[in-house]
């Protein structure tokens, strides 16, 4: 596997992870709040 | 920012769609006001059509003293100026008579302490018509200054020499004539939705608070065809290239108009989630509110500077400095080329992926649920997972801009794409109803959804299942 495959690789993974970590987190902070079962 | 206007003609095309797009949102918040009988936001909302009644003087005298310095403009005709003059004059005198039983109601309700029900209707039923003249008059107006609309098969057929189009293929003008009319829409509506919200605030009314944090969120949805239209209205303008029209200029607004779109989507998400946590709090959030406001208010100043720079780009006779004249020197061609690269091009398209898993995926449980499938459940309990939907399409409107970017005349010139469009807008709307319908939110466990919900429910799941399959015919077809 050359350089750009594995760059390609890196930066889709750590973009996935940081956009769903961050969806994840939103989802978390707004069920907190509405919802007692959550906390 | 530059809303002080340097000239007549400058003047009129700053104020002269406010009637005609702020009257169609302002007549939804009087809808609205007639629909919950809130007297606050009647009296507020009659105040405003008064408002833009006066606002036809500033347009006439404007426009009267614009004629001369458009028409010295080669290619402008007589017959146009002339068109537009007697449709405006008709506007004018509607939005003035509707301006005054506006006005006379609202004093009268403010003497009495109630409203007539037929003055009220009287007003709705002239602002109708009065926005039915204005539609008329703000189409006879931009054919003035904007000969591109008329030159569509002429563009396409009569190809300059170096052209790689092949012939009949030049980028429709249509998405430039869509972009001329859809620009105004989040740009105005936004000033509507701030100058509601804030007496909203002010007077802490709660439906006023509620349909201003709506007409923020529309403005966010509307802000996706307005940027893909201008993306479009890019090509039909520069290639094959028309003499009056400068890249660099493009280039200028573009890269404003970029940052206006991600601005007027955190306004929007913002908007959003408050009137989602309304629904379980029964309050708003004054924190939340001021956040809100202070979106607002810098989405509104890059809206100002966008405008300003797209108004340059065609009209010559409001230009008080020379314009930019070197394609390189902003962002969007930058990115253009970074996006186009699979390196950055794959982890976009992924992300991408994932919001339309997390919106389709959202959508079926929703619409399934009204549908009649998992009864036991409240609709409540469903509407609690709309904020992932909502998360796909901010996913979806970054990622999809910026793969927009990477090949803008393909993508604009597949049959698939305004089709795709069109679709998201729809379902974006289908989502405000799932999010705002107090019956829907009322169906307790047990209950079968209101026959006005499964409709919905039937054009959002056809809506977000077009806008898939839209996706995947482009490069096709």
């Amino acid at each position: 596997m050359d350089a750009t495959s594995l760059i390609i690789i890196a930066t889709t993974i750590a973009l996935s992870g940081l956009v769903l970590g961050g969806c994840y987190w939103c989802m978390y902070s707004l069920n907190k709040e509405v919802d007692p079962t959550n906390r | 920012m530059h809303v002080i206007p340097e000239s007549w003609a400058h003047l009129h095309i700053l104020v002269s769609l406010f009637p005609l797009i702020g009257l169609l949102f302002v007549l939804g918040f009087y809808a609205t006001a007639l629909v919950t009988n809130n007297d606050g936001l009647k009296r507020v909302c009659l105040l405003v059509i008064a408002g833009l009644g006066v606002l036809s003087i500033p347009i006439y005298i404007s426009g009267m003293a614009s004629i001369m310095p458009v028409s010295e403009r080669q290619g402008v005709s007589e017959g146009l100026i002339n068109s537009h003059y007697n449709w405006s004059l008709y506007a004018l005198i509607a939005s003035i008579l509707t301006a005054v039983a506006a006005g006379y109601e609202w004093m009268r309700s403010g003497n009495l302490g109630r409203f007539s029900a037929n003055a009220l209707h009287l007003v709705l039923g002239a602002s109708l018509i009065t926005l039915l003249l204005m539609i008329l008059s703000g189409e006879s107006g931009w054919l003035i200054n904007h000969q591109e609309l008329g030159v569509a098969t002429k563009g396409a057929i009569n190809l300059p020499s170096g052209s790689d189009i092949p012939e009949g293929q030049g980028t429709p003008q249509a998405w430039s004539h869509w972009h001329i009319i859809l620009n105004h829409f989040p740009s105005i509506g936004l000033v509507v939705a701030l100058g509601f919200f804030i007496v909203a605030l002010v007077r802490d009314n709660t439906v006023m608070k509620r349909s201003a944090l709506v007409l923020f969120t529309i403005c966010g949805i509307l802000g996706v065809p307005t940027y893909v239209t201008g993306a479009s209205s890019m090509w039909a303008l520069t290639d094959p290239p028309l003499p009056y029209i400068s890249q660099a200029a493009i280039n200028a607004h573009r890269d404003m108009a970029l940052w206006t779109l991600f601005a007027l989507a955190a306004t929007g998400v913002a908007a959003w989630i408050e009137l989602w946590r309304f629904r379980y709090l029964g309050r708003f959030s004054q924190r939340a509110m001021y956040v809100v406001l202070a979106f607002g208010v810098i989405t509104l100043g890059l809206i100002a500077e966008t405008g300003h720079r797209g108004g340059q780009i065609n009209h010559p006779e409001i230009r008080t400095e020379p314009l930019p004249t070197d394609p390189a020197a902003y962002l969007s061609p930058g990115i253009e080329t970074a996006i186009n690269n699979v390196q950055w091009f794959v982890p976009w398209q992924t992300i991408h992926f994932f919001g339309y898993c997390l919106i389709f995926g959202t959508v079926a449980a929703v619409v399934l649920r009204v549908f009649g499938f998992w009864k036991s459940m409240p609709f409540s309990a469903i509407h609690r997972i709309l904020p992932l939907g909502v998360m796909g399409v901010v996913m979806n409107v970054f990622s999809g801009m910026l793969m927009l970017l990477a090949d803008t005349f393909r993508y604009v010139n597949s049959n698939a794409f305004p089709p795709k469009m069109a679709f998201i807008v729809i379902g974006g709307c289908a989502v405000l109803y799932f999010s705002l319908s107090e019956r829907l939110w009322n169906t307790k466990a047990g209950e079968e959804a209101p026959m006005a919900a499964k409709w919905v429910a039937g054009i959002t799941l056809l809506a977000w299942a077009g806008v898939i399959m839209g996706g995947r015919l482009i490069p096709y077809v």
